[in-house]
């Protein structure tokens, strides 16, 4: 059993207790072959995808600011099995419901009129992507990944491959390490970026980043801040176990971590003690010589 | 007014305010009329602000003392002293401000050991000197730990501080007024974010060490001087506002063609005026991050009581620069490298290895494998970032052109 593999099945446990509690839930499959994720994204993926920046004005939704809550959570395993691979799912809210509450009632009146039609309803959603953004949405991120072959000494270049800078347009992760903080763009929102979007994207990063990876599984959770608050616990216990990951891979590159020393089992605490005396008659001596050669 | 008569004037007048840092405005704030207090270290600026009285930061003072005319002359004085010459020279500069008697005398004197070893024995100068014996002391104990418990057992503290404080000057601590200033501190937090966000562009837009300006007057020149608190927020919200538009029209530094970009991740030097803009220049090379340019503050929770000082706490610990770096694990430093580097786009890492930052200079070796493992040139130099005769900056800058050349990216 590898490390992680208690917190996959706590995690997805806690998921299935949050749809049994009656929250909304959208599960979508990803297909199985990076080409076809890429080729059916609206938006691109890949190196000098994006600017990088998206601006305050630009910004359709926020998503974890560290007011409304926010949790990422990445698990690795070497059992396939464990993991249903493809499946993005989605608890709460998505990006695209974001819209829509941000208009205000004359907005809705005059572009959606009362849905009667197709035509109203793609007016009402363009409208609703030139609204300012709305509160940020409370968001948790779990990425679970596995393939046979993957193993502690994996763990520190998949995290790094989570980095997402450039890589997807419209989507930018704010540099903020207690957390995932980010911004989708207008212009990502009207190409229709999603959670599913966001879901198969990271998907393909991961995959093209590291060939080892055979299964991936994500879920997003926007609920509320309660809910987020619950998988920041498990995260910081996860984060624990990843510290000692890290430990130990680095003491296997012959770093010596262990810092066990004291006051009281240092060989030099004669030589500590002693030392103001040491100052002392040293700076008298110093004093001495000055006067001698002022004379 | 043209972006850059804006960003000229944002930096003059930050640069004016910059004078309460040095040994003169540690004098004049004595003389302000307000209760003054001298710390050793860095210190939150939300507790003088919201009691209102003056906190002087002595390791400023002396930081900013090494970028004096008398810089040299006063570090050599301070060795002729006693100091100890190994020690770094922004303390050693303090330390002769105590020893020489050239401070007012404080109404109280609030120690810590954060974020280093040298720090924590300047406090204990400070405790000892006999001028300032009948001087009410607090002491702050930091922790290296970064645990909900850690930051609970620094928040006590803080809280404990503030009854102190109370208690020598007389000042009232309010909680109402105590929330508006955090939530001030808060908003402030969220813009120097916003610029560091903006950064991300190519080419960057302004120049990044206005982060580290906007940080200074927010923070520690807030603190000498409650009333420039709320004027920090404007002076963010302007530089924000240019930025914004430069990055809307692809603008990058006047008079700078970007071709590289590199993370300095340490302080700033006191010589960087001879080193980074000639970089920008004559290389095109841009500095986009050092430690107090790095804004990864978490918000003040202002849900609760005990949560404020909690809240504080973590982001003193995990948030100050040097703090972050120097008090914590390897692996925290080590982490901040890889993700600065790819999320600002950043072509190299410089590890100047301070000659006084002999806590991060542990894992220098760390550091680089770590780069190389990521693809990110390292180059470390062992410079003293506070006096310019260890290693010139002309050496700096014949060494960094050097390693852009090797590594390709000249």
């Amino acid at each position: 059993m590898d490390v992680f593999d208690p917190y996959i099945i706590k995690c997805t446990n806690k998921i299935d207790e949050m749809v049994a509690d009656g929250k909304k839930i959208r599960v979508v499959m990803a297909p199985p072959s990076l080409d076809e994720i890429r080729g059916g994204l609206p938006i691109a993926v890949g190196p000098a995808a994006s600017q990088g920046v998206i601006l305050r004005s630009d910004t359709f939704v926020e998503l974890g600011n560290p007011e409304a809550g926010s949790c990422s959570i990445f698990l690795y395993t070497s059992q396939p099995s464990l993991l249903c691979n493809g499946r993005i799912t989605l608890l709460g809210p998505d990006i695209s419901d974001s819209g829509i509450s941000n208009l205000t009632f004359d907005e809705v009146v005059t572009s959606g009129g009362l849905h009667s039609s197709d035509q109203d309803l793609e007016l009402l959603e363009k409208a609703s992507h030139r609204a300012p953004a709305a509160k940020s949405f409370p968001f948790a991120q779990i990425i679970m990944v596995a393939g046979k072959n993957l193993s502690e000494n994996d763990y520190e270049i998949l995290k790094t491959n989570q980095i997402i800078g450039d890589l997807i347009e419209g989507y930018m992760v704010r540099s903020f390490t207690q957390n995932i903080w980010s911004r989708v763009s207008r212009e990502a929102a009207a190409k229709g970026f999603t959670f599913e979007t966001l879901g198969k994207a990271l998907m393909a990063l991961l995959k093209s980043a590291n060939p080892k990876i055979e299964a991936i599984e994500i879920a997003f959770v926007t609920t509320n801040k309660h809910d987020i608050d619950i998988l920041e616990e498990y995260a910081r216990q996860i984060q624990k176990i990843s510290k000692e990951i890290v430990k130990e891979n680095w003491k296997i590159k012959g770093y010596d971590i262990e810092c066990a020393s004291d006051c009281a089992s240092c060989d030099d605490k004669p030589v500590c003690d002693t030392i103001r005396d040491v100052l002392k008659e040293k700076m008298k001596e110093a004093r001495k010589l000055k006067n001698h050669k002022q004379k | 007014m043209n972006h850059q008569e804006i960003l000229n004037q944002l930096d003059a007048e930050a640069n004016d305010l910059f004078k309460e840092l040095t040994i003169y405005g540690v004098n004049d704030n004595a003389r302000k009329g307000l209760p003054f207090i001298i710390a050793s270290d860095d210190a939150l600026p939300e507790i003088p602000v919201a009691m209102n009285f003056s906190l002087s930061i002595m390791t400023v003072a002396g930081a900013m003392g090494t970028a004096g005319p008398e810089a040299a002359t006063n570090i050599d004085r301070a060795t002729e002293m006693g100091i100890e010459n190994r020690l770094c020279n922004s303390v050693k500069m303090a330390a002769y401000y105590l020893e020489a008697g050239i401070l007012p005398v404080p109404d109280m004197i609030i120690t810590t050991n954060s974020p280093c070893d040298a720090v924590d024995m300047l406090g204990q100068l400070m405790d000892k000197y006999k001028p300032w014996a009948d001087v009410p002391k607090f002491r702050l104990d930091s922790p290296h730990g970064h645990e909900p418990s850690d930051f609970a057992y620094f928040g006590e503290q803080l809280r404990a501080c503030t009854r102190e404080i109370s208690r020598v000057t007389g000042r009232k601590f309010e909680m109402d007024r105590f929330l508006d200033v955090c939530n001030e501190s808060n908003k402030q937090a969220r813009l120097i974010q916003e610029f560091q966000e903006l950064k991300r562009a190519v080419p960057c837009p302004v120049d990044p060490d206005m982060a580290r300006k906007g940080w200074e007057i927010a923070r520690w020149i807030a603190a000498t001087d409650p009333a420039v608190f709320p004027k920090a927020t404007r002076w963010l919200e302007r530089l924000i506002e240019v930025t914004e538009d430069k990055v809307k029209h692809q603008l990058g530094i006047e008079g700078v063609d970007e071709k590289i970009r590199f993370l300095w991740y340490d302080v700033s030097p006191s010589w960087s005026s001879k080193l980074f803009p000639r970089l920008q220049k004559e290389l095109g090379a841009v500095c986009m991050m050092n430690y107090y340019s790095f804004a990864n503050w978490t918000p003040i929770d202002t849900s609760s009581e005990e949560r404020i000082m909690s809240s504080i706490a973590e982001k003193y610990l995990m948030g100050t620069p040097m703090t972050r770096q120097a008090m914590h694990p390897a692996d925290i430093y080590c982490e901040d490298v890889v993700r600065i580097c790819k999320e600002f786009k950043c072509d190299a890492m410089v590890m100047p290895c301070h000659i006084g930052h002999r806590d991060t200079n542990a894992y220098h070796k760390l550091a680089k494998d770590v780069c190389r493992e990521n693809g990110i040139p390292f180059l470390f130099l062992g410079c003293d970032v506070w006096d310019e005769r260890y290693m010139t900056p002309e050496v700096v800058f014949d060494r960094m052109k050097t390693f852009f050349e090797v590594s390709g990216l000249l």
